[in-house]
């Protein structure tokens, strides 16, 4: 019984969470929006952090960025419709705990790239047979996948068809390493 | 049906679901997502197109999936796979190969007599893996037997 009780909580949450990004917001709302917060990010990154409070509630500095990274939220959340067996195979449903990662991960990159005065490159947003949710970008020839597990995220560099020369792989967690990546994926 | 052995020349068929975000229009090419040949098992399913007369529509379930092919020759090709340590010095490597693994009479997969897995040798780690989906992705580039309905 406490096991059904469960799955119908899951499931309760998994209708809400895609509820809750169910809908989009137009292209250039989005750049507006990006624009916006690179400002704001920059204005920070040369102030003291209480400054930052004083001027934008960091509650609608949050809403900001989801906002402007409102279609990549809502593939991500989407991802929780998907059951067993979702690739034609035997691939496992996403994890809830790894969607939730996906989700704060990608606005930590999505800061990096804001702070690096750089643009945003929308992912391509699918999942592993293992559950994890899967990031990707394509930038002329070079592709970086990231790897979101529920509490681990890893990527994998590539530039070439030869998988040891051409690729390298490692923890994509930290700040640093994200910086790191965009920067090699947009150089 | 027996085993038969694959020969390099041989066309390999993958299912592409749609509607799992496996590929992507960039800049009006078509991109294979790694995760088009993701496996629990570390095991690819393919299908041999000569088992399937040449036909990806065989290949397909549902007939909004799509279906890539891989070169058995070029799949075997993959011989630079290698295991690292947390130094980046190399500690194990590995070949790349495709065996027939009929399928009949199972519980869950319908019969399918042209069925082949992709494997290394020795089996890989789930890093080593993501290397070889990244090749396998890569060499599908540009091989829609049946493209995907955008």
């Amino acid at each position: 019984m406490l096991q059904v009780r469960n799955v119908r909580a899951d499931d309760k949450r998994r209708d809400t969470l895609a509820t809750e990004v169910s809908s989009g917001i137009g292209e250039v709302n989005e750049k507006l929006r990006q624009s916006e917060v690179r400002s704001i990010v920059a204005f920070c990154s040369n102030r003291a952090e209480t400054l930052r409070f004083a001027l934008l509630p960091e509650t609608d500095f949050k809403k900001l960025i989801r906002e402007a990274t409102w279609d990549t939220l809502t593939a991500i959340y989407n991802l929780l419709t998907w059951r067993d067996g979702w690739n034609g195979y035997d691939a496992c449903a996403p994890k809830y705990n790894a969607v939730v990662n996906a989700d704060k991960w990608i606005e930590q990159l999505y800061l990096v790239v804001m702070s690096l005065h750089g643009n945003w490159i929308k992912p391509n947003v699918t999942a592993s047979a293992d559950g994890d949710v899967v990031f990707e970008w394509w930038h002329g020839t070079k592709k970086l996948t990231v790897y979101i597990g529920e509490q681990s995220a890893e990527y994998v560099k590539v530039w070439g068809l030869n998988t040891d020369s051409d690729m390298s792989d490692g923890d994509a967690e930290s700040i640093s390493t994200c910086r790191l990546l965009w920067l090699w994926l947009v150089s | 049906m027996d085993k038969t052995p694959i020969t390099d020349d041989e066309v390999l068929y993958r299912r592409v679901p749609n509607d799992t975000n496996f590929c992507k229009i960039i800049d009006g090419k078509i991109e294979v997502s790694s995760q088009a040949f993701s496996d629990r098992s570390l095991r690819p399913s393919v299908d041999r197109a000569k088992l399937r007369e040449n036909d990806p529509r065989r290949t397909q379930r549902k007939p909004s999936d799509g279906v890539v092919s891989v070169a058995t020759r070029d799949v075997r090709a993959t011989s630079n796979l290698v295991q690292n340590d947390k130094d980046g010095k190399p500690i194990q490597s590995f070949t790349v190969d495709v065996e027939h693994v009929p399928i009949f009479n199972d519980p869950v997969e319908p019969n399918n007599p042209a069925h082949a897995e992709i494997y290394t040798i020795p089996m890989c780690d789930k890093k080593v893996f993501r290397k070889l989906i990244e090749r396998l992705a890569q060499l599908a580039r540009g091989r829609w037997e049946i493209e995907l309905l955008h």
